[in-house]
Protein backbone atom coordinates (compact mmCIF):
# COMPACT_ATOMS: atom_id res chain seq x y z
CA UNK A 1 0.00 0.00 0.00
CA UNK A 2 2.64 2.27 0.74
CA UNK A 3 4.72 1.86 -2.29
CA UNK A 4 1.85 2.25 -4.16
CA UNK A 5 1.18 6.13 -2.61
CA UNK A 6 5.06 6.39 -3.21
CA UNK A 7 4.69 5.61 -6.92
CA UNK A 8 1.43 7.71 -7.39
CA UNK A 9 3.05 11.12 -5.46
CA UNK A 10 6.17 10.52 -7.59
CA UNK A 11 4.41 10.41 -10.83
CA UNK A 12 2.52 13.63 -9.25
CA UNK A 13 6.05 15.66 -8.85
CA UNK A 14 7.00 14.48 -12.59
CA UNK A 15 4.22 15.90 -13.92
CA UNK A 16 3.91 19.27 -12.16
CA UNK A 17 7.64 19.56 -13.33
CA UNK A 18 6.59 18.45 -16.69
CA UNK A 19 4.01 21.37 -16.47
CA UNK A 20 6.20 24.42 -14.90
CA UNK A 21 9.10 23.90 -17.61
CA UNK A 22 6.77 23.65 -20.60
CA UNK A 23 4.73 26.70 -19.66
CA UNK A 24 8.48 28.57 -18.66
CA UNK A 25 9.75 27.41 -22.63
CA UNK A 26 6.11 28.93 -23.78
CA UNK A 27 7.11 31.98 -21.70
CA UNK A 28 10.11 32.46 -22.98
CA UNK A 29 8.95 32.03 -26.43
CA UNK A 30 6.51 34.40 -26.40
CA UNK A 31 9.07 36.98 -24.70
CA UNK A 32 9.16 40.77 -26.26
CA UNK A 33 12.69 41.70 -27.69
CA UNK A 34 14.68 43.42 -25.24
CA UNK A 35 14.02 46.98 -24.48
CA UNK A 36 16.93 49.43 -25.69
CA UNK A 37 19.55 50.27 -23.59
CA UNK A 38 20.90 53.56 -22.52
CA UNK A 39 23.75 54.05 -20.10
CA UNK A 40 25.50 57.26 -18.24
CA UNK A 41 28.58 57.22 -16.78
CA UNK A 42 30.77 60.28 -15.99
CA UNK A 43 28.95 62.34 -18.46
CA UNK A 44 29.39 60.07 -21.52
CA UNK A 45 26.00 58.22 -22.61
CA UNK A 46 26.03 55.01 -25.03
CA UNK A 47 22.43 53.66 -26.49
CA UNK A 48 21.51 50.41 -27.77
CA UNK A 49 18.73 51.30 -30.26
CA UNK A 50 18.44 48.03 -32.04
CA UNK A 51 19.35 44.37 -29.63
CA UNK A 52 20.59 40.97 -31.13
CA UNK A 53 18.58 39.32 -32.76
CA UNK A 54 18.86 41.98 -35.59
CA UNK A 55 21.24 44.06 -34.31
CA UNK A 56 24.71 45.07 -32.43
CA UNK A 57 26.76 42.61 -30.77
CA UNK A 58 26.35 45.40 -27.59
CA UNK A 59 27.18 48.45 -27.15
CA UNK A 60 29.81 50.28 -29.67
CA UNK A 61 33.29 50.23 -28.28
CA UNK A 62 35.15 53.35 -28.06
CA UNK A 63 38.76 54.57 -26.17
CA UNK A 64 39.98 57.00 -24.93
CA UNK A 65 38.78 60.09 -26.80
CA UNK A 66 41.24 63.02 -26.97
CA UNK A 67 41.85 66.93 -27.91
CA UNK A 68 45.20 67.88 -28.56
CA UNK A 69 46.98 70.94 -29.36
CA UNK A 70 50.03 70.25 -31.31
CA UNK A 71 51.61 73.85 -31.75
CA UNK A 72 50.71 76.50 -29.48
CA UNK A 73 51.42 79.32 -31.43
CA UNK A 74 48.56 78.36 -33.95
CA UNK A 75 44.72 77.62 -33.12
CA UNK A 76 44.25 74.46 -34.53
CA UNK A 77 43.84 71.46 -32.09
CA UNK A 78 42.97 67.54 -32.99
CA UNK A 79 40.56 64.98 -32.11
CA UNK A 80 41.05 61.37 -32.24
CA UNK A 81 40.11 58.43 -30.39
CA UNK A 82 42.27 55.50 -29.53
CA UNK A 83 39.81 52.82 -31.35
CA UNK A 84 36.31 52.11 -31.54
CA UNK A 85 34.81 49.12 -32.89
CA UNK A 86 30.66 47.51 -33.76
CA UNK A 87 29.98 44.40 -34.08
CA UNK A 88 26.71 43.01 -35.47
CA UNK A 89 24.80 39.61 -35.01
CA UNK A 90 24.19 39.09 -39.13
CA UNK A 91 20.40 39.27 -39.10
CA UNK A 92 18.92 41.85 -41.41
CA UNK A 93 18.24 44.91 -41.03
CA UNK A 94 22.69 44.60 -41.48
CA UNK A 95 25.26 47.17 -40.09
CA UNK A 96 25.74 49.42 -43.24
CA UNK A 97 28.16 51.85 -41.97
CA UNK A 98 29.99 53.24 -38.60
CA UNK A 99 29.84 57.63 -38.47
CA UNK A 100 31.42 60.08 -36.69
CA UNK A 101 29.78 63.98 -36.32
CA UNK A 102 31.80 66.58 -34.21
CA UNK A 103 29.66 69.36 -33.26
CA UNK A 104 26.69 67.49 -35.59
CA UNK A 105 28.73 67.56 -38.41
CA UNK A 106 29.33 64.09 -39.93
CA UNK A 107 33.32 63.90 -40.68
CA UNK A 108 33.81 60.07 -40.69
CA UNK A 109 32.30 57.76 -42.67
CA UNK A 110 33.56 53.95 -42.99
CA UNK A 111 30.99 51.10 -44.74
CA UNK A 112 30.87 47.56 -44.86
CA UNK A 113 31.80 44.91 -47.20
CA UNK A 114 30.58 41.72 -46.67
CA UNK A 115 31.82 41.68 -42.65
CA UNK A 116 30.16 41.86 -39.40
CA UNK A 117 32.17 44.31 -37.68
CA UNK A 118 33.29 48.06 -38.23
CA UNK A 119 37.00 49.01 -36.45
CA UNK A 120 38.66 52.21 -36.31
CA UNK A 121 41.72 53.14 -35.30
CA UNK A 122 43.35 56.15 -34.84
CA UNK A 123 46.04 55.62 -36.96
CA UNK A 124 43.47 55.14 -39.42
CA UNK A 125 42.89 59.06 -39.51
CA UNK A 126 46.80 60.22 -38.15
CA UNK A 127 46.06 64.20 -38.91
CA UNK A 128 43.04 63.41 -36.63
CA UNK A 129 40.17 65.95 -36.87
CA UNK A 130 41.11 69.02 -37.08
CA UNK A 131 38.97 71.85 -35.19
CA UNK A 132 39.08 74.79 -32.96
CA UNK A 133 41.21 75.40 -29.83
CA UNK A 134 39.26 78.15 -28.50
CA UNK A 135 40.09 80.94 -26.05
CA UNK A 136 41.01 79.97 -22.43
CA UNK A 137 37.63 78.77 -20.27
CA UNK A 138 35.66 79.22 -23.40
CA UNK A 139 33.95 76.01 -22.73
CA UNK A 140 33.83 77.00 -18.46
CA UNK A 141 36.08 74.10 -17.77
CA UNK A 142 38.73 76.58 -16.61
CA UNK A 143 42.09 78.51 -18.20
CA UNK A 144 43.37 75.19 -19.13
CA UNK A 145 40.64 74.48 -22.08
CA UNK A 146 39.51 75.90 -24.72
CA UNK A 147 36.60 74.87 -26.37
CA UNK A 148 34.24 71.84 -25.80
CA UNK A 149 32.90 69.67 -28.66
CA UNK A 150 30.65 67.05 -28.83
CA UNK A 151 30.89 64.05 -30.45
CA UNK A 152 28.74 61.32 -31.68
CA UNK A 153 29.75 57.94 -32.93
CA UNK A 154 26.46 56.07 -34.55
CA UNK A 155 25.83 52.83 -35.89
CA UNK A 156 23.43 52.53 -39.00
CA UNK A 157 21.77 49.80 -40.53
CA UNK A 158 20.73 49.26 -44.17
CA UNK A 159 17.17 50.62 -43.38
CA UNK A 160 18.88 54.02 -42.13
CA UNK A 161 17.96 53.56 -38.61
CA UNK A 162 20.21 53.99 -35.77
CA UNK A 163 21.29 50.93 -34.69
CA UNK A 164 23.36 51.97 -31.58
CA UNK A 165 25.06 55.23 -30.48
CA UNK A 166 28.49 57.06 -28.37
CA UNK A 167 28.10 60.33 -27.33
CA UNK A 168 30.66 62.28 -25.45
CA UNK A 169 32.37 66.01 -24.76
CA UNK A 170 36.23 66.11 -25.10
CA UNK A 171 37.74 69.61 -24.18
CA UNK A 172 40.60 70.71 -25.94
CA UNK A 173 43.54 73.01 -24.68
CA UNK A 174 42.85 76.57 -24.78
CA UNK A 175 44.84 78.72 -27.50
CA UNK A 176 46.68 81.13 -25.51
CA UNK A 177 49.75 83.08 -27.36
CA UNK B 1 26.98 22.06 28.71
CA UNK B 2 24.49 24.88 28.43
CA UNK B 3 27.17 27.35 29.56
CA UNK B 4 30.43 25.75 27.41
CA UNK B 5 27.90 26.38 24.24
CA UNK B 6 26.78 30.13 25.37
CA UNK B 7 30.58 30.57 25.68
CA UNK B 8 31.29 29.43 22.32
CA UNK B 9 28.10 31.39 21.12
CA UNK B 10 30.22 34.53 22.49
CA UNK B 11 33.45 33.74 21.31
CA UNK B 12 32.31 33.20 17.90
CA UNK B 13 30.37 36.45 18.27
CA UNK B 14 33.03 37.98 19.07
CA UNK B 15 35.09 36.79 15.78
CA UNK B 16 33.10 37.65 13.58
CA UNK B 17 33.15 41.51 15.03
CA UNK B 18 36.80 41.55 14.74
CA UNK B 19 36.34 39.92 11.56
CA UNK B 20 33.74 41.82 9.44
CA UNK B 21 34.47 44.36 7.38
CA UNK B 22 33.51 47.85 8.54
CA UNK B 23 32.67 51.01 6.39
CA UNK B 24 36.34 52.64 6.61
CA UNK B 25 37.79 49.23 5.76
CA UNK B 26 36.08 49.23 2.46
CA UNK B 27 38.18 49.49 -0.57
CA UNK B 28 39.49 52.84 -2.04
CA UNK B 29 40.01 53.03 -5.77
CA UNK B 30 43.67 53.41 -7.19
CA UNK B 31 45.32 54.98 -10.10
CA UNK B 32 48.84 54.10 -11.45
CA UNK B 33 50.61 55.84 -13.94
CA UNK B 34 53.47 54.78 -16.38
CA UNK B 35 55.43 57.24 -18.84
CA UNK B 36 57.60 55.95 -20.79
CA UNK B 37 60.90 57.69 -23.04
CA UNK B 38 59.95 60.76 -23.08
CA UNK B 39 61.77 62.33 -25.93
CA UNK B 40 62.64 65.35 -27.82
CA UNK B 41 63.76 65.56 -31.26
CA UNK B 42 65.04 67.97 -33.40
CA UNK B 43 64.17 66.20 -36.76
CA UNK B 44 65.47 68.88 -39.64
CA UNK B 45 69.39 70.93 -38.64
CA UNK B 46 67.85 74.31 -40.52
CA UNK B 47 64.78 74.30 -38.11
CA UNK B 48 64.69 75.24 -34.86
CA UNK B 49 61.34 73.34 -34.35
CA UNK B 50 61.70 70.64 -31.73
CA UNK B 51 59.11 67.74 -31.05
CA UNK B 52 58.37 66.71 -27.28
CA UNK B 53 56.61 63.13 -27.35
CA UNK B 54 56.76 60.05 -25.08
CA UNK B 55 57.02 56.45 -26.53
CA UNK B 56 53.43 55.32 -24.61
CA UNK B 57 51.67 56.82 -21.40
CA UNK B 58 49.19 54.05 -19.45
CA UNK B 59 47.48 55.10 -16.74
CA UNK B 60 45.07 51.94 -15.47
CA UNK B 61 42.78 53.04 -12.55
CA UNK B 62 40.75 50.04 -10.01
CA UNK B 63 37.38 50.62 -8.24
CA UNK B 64 36.65 53.41 -10.30
CA UNK B 65 36.10 54.10 -14.40
CA UNK B 66 39.06 56.23 -15.86
CA UNK B 67 37.69 59.77 -16.43
CA UNK B 68 41.09 61.89 -18.06
CA UNK B 69 44.51 61.96 -18.67
CA UNK B 70 46.07 65.52 -19.20
CA UNK B 71 49.74 66.35 -20.50
CA UNK B 72 51.08 69.53 -19.48
CA UNK B 73 54.56 70.60 -21.56
CA UNK B 74 55.97 73.95 -19.92
CA UNK B 75 52.84 74.60 -17.39
CA UNK B 76 50.74 74.47 -20.64
CA UNK B 77 47.84 71.88 -20.70
CA UNK B 78 48.56 70.37 -24.41
CA UNK B 79 46.65 67.21 -24.10
CA UNK B 80 43.41 65.83 -22.81
CA UNK B 81 42.06 62.36 -23.11
CA UNK B 82 38.39 61.32 -21.35
CA UNK B 83 37.67 57.46 -20.77
CA UNK B 84 34.51 56.14 -22.21
CA UNK B 85 33.07 53.39 -20.20
CA UNK B 86 36.35 52.07 -19.32
CA UNK B 87 39.25 52.47 -16.72
CA UNK B 88 42.55 53.34 -18.32
CA UNK B 89 43.74 55.27 -20.91
CA UNK B 90 46.39 54.97 -22.97
CA UNK B 91 49.08 56.63 -25.19
CA UNK B 92 50.79 55.14 -27.82
CA UNK B 93 52.35 55.52 -31.32
CA UNK B 94 51.73 58.48 -32.79
CA UNK B 95 48.49 59.32 -30.98
CA UNK B 96 49.49 63.15 -30.94
CA UNK B 97 50.74 62.93 -34.73
CA UNK B 98 54.41 64.07 -34.70
CA UNK B 99 54.39 65.39 -31.23
CA UNK B 100 53.88 68.74 -29.51
CA UNK B 101 55.67 71.49 -31.19
CA UNK B 102 58.39 73.31 -28.91
CA UNK B 103 61.44 76.01 -29.27
CA UNK B 104 64.29 73.89 -29.76
CA UNK B 105 66.54 76.43 -28.51
CA UNK B 106 70.18 77.65 -28.77
CA UNK B 107 73.00 75.90 -27.45
CA UNK B 108 73.26 76.42 -23.74
CA UNK B 109 69.53 77.79 -23.55
CA UNK B 110 69.31 75.36 -20.42
CA UNK B 111 72.61 75.17 -18.90
CA UNK B 112 73.75 72.33 -20.58
CA UNK B 113 76.16 72.87 -23.32
CA UNK B 114 75.02 69.91 -25.07
CA UNK B 115 71.43 70.82 -25.38
CA UNK B 116 69.07 73.87 -25.86
CA UNK B 117 65.99 74.19 -24.40
CA UNK B 118 64.87 72.17 -21.35
CA UNK B 119 60.90 71.45 -21.31
CA UNK B 120 58.82 70.30 -17.51
CA UNK B 121 56.23 67.54 -18.37
CA UNK B 122 53.57 66.53 -16.20
CA UNK B 123 51.29 64.13 -16.94
CA UNK B 124 48.09 64.34 -14.69
CA UNK B 125 45.61 61.17 -14.85
CA UNK B 126 41.92 60.99 -12.54
CA UNK B 127 39.52 58.50 -11.91
CA UNK B 128 35.79 59.62 -11.88
CA UNK B 129 35.90 59.51 -8.45
CA UNK B 130 38.95 62.69 -8.32
CA UNK B 131 41.68 59.58 -7.57
CA UNK B 132 44.08 61.50 -8.99
CA UNK B 133 47.19 60.38 -9.88
CA UNK B 134 50.52 62.52 -11.32
CA UNK B 135 54.51 62.22 -13.17
CA UNK B 136 56.83 64.47 -13.84
CA UNK B 137 59.85 64.83 -15.64
CA UNK B 138 62.00 66.79 -17.97
CA UNK B 139 63.37 66.41 -21.65
CA UNK B 140 66.42 68.24 -23.11
CA UNK B 141 65.96 69.49 -26.59
CA UNK B 142 68.99 69.44 -29.20
CA UNK B 143 70.04 73.08 -29.55
CA UNK B 144 69.33 74.83 -32.94
CA UNK B 145 72.28 76.33 -34.33
CA UNK B 146 70.51 78.93 -36.24
CA UNK B 147 72.41 77.63 -39.60
CA UNK B 148 70.78 78.25 -42.67
CA UNK B 149 71.98 75.68 -45.40
CA UNK B 150 71.46 77.93 -49.19
CA UNK B 151 70.95 75.96 -52.13
CA UNK B 152 73.13 75.39 -54.56
CA UNK B 153 72.94 77.15 -58.23
CA UNK B 154 74.16 76.30 -61.37
CA UNK B 155 74.26 78.43 -64.01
Amino acid sequence: MKSSVKTVFLIALLGMALVISWNAANAQRNEAPPAPQSEMQDGNTRTLDSVQPQGLIGFITTSNPYCYQPDVTRNECVINFRYTQANQDGNSPYLKNLQFSIDGKIRYYSGMFFENSNTYDYAMVPQGFKVLCGSPNESGLGNDYGKSYSVVISAISTTGTQMGANFFSVACPAYAP
Amino acid sequence: MHRFRLFLLVIALTVLLFLSPSPGSAQTSSISLQIQNPVCVQVSLNSGTCFIRMRSISAVGSGSSFSRLRVFVNGKLRANMIGFFENSGYVVGNMFGDGFVVSCGGKNASGNPDYGNAYPIVVIASLADQTTVSGSTTVYCPYFEGKSFLPLLLR
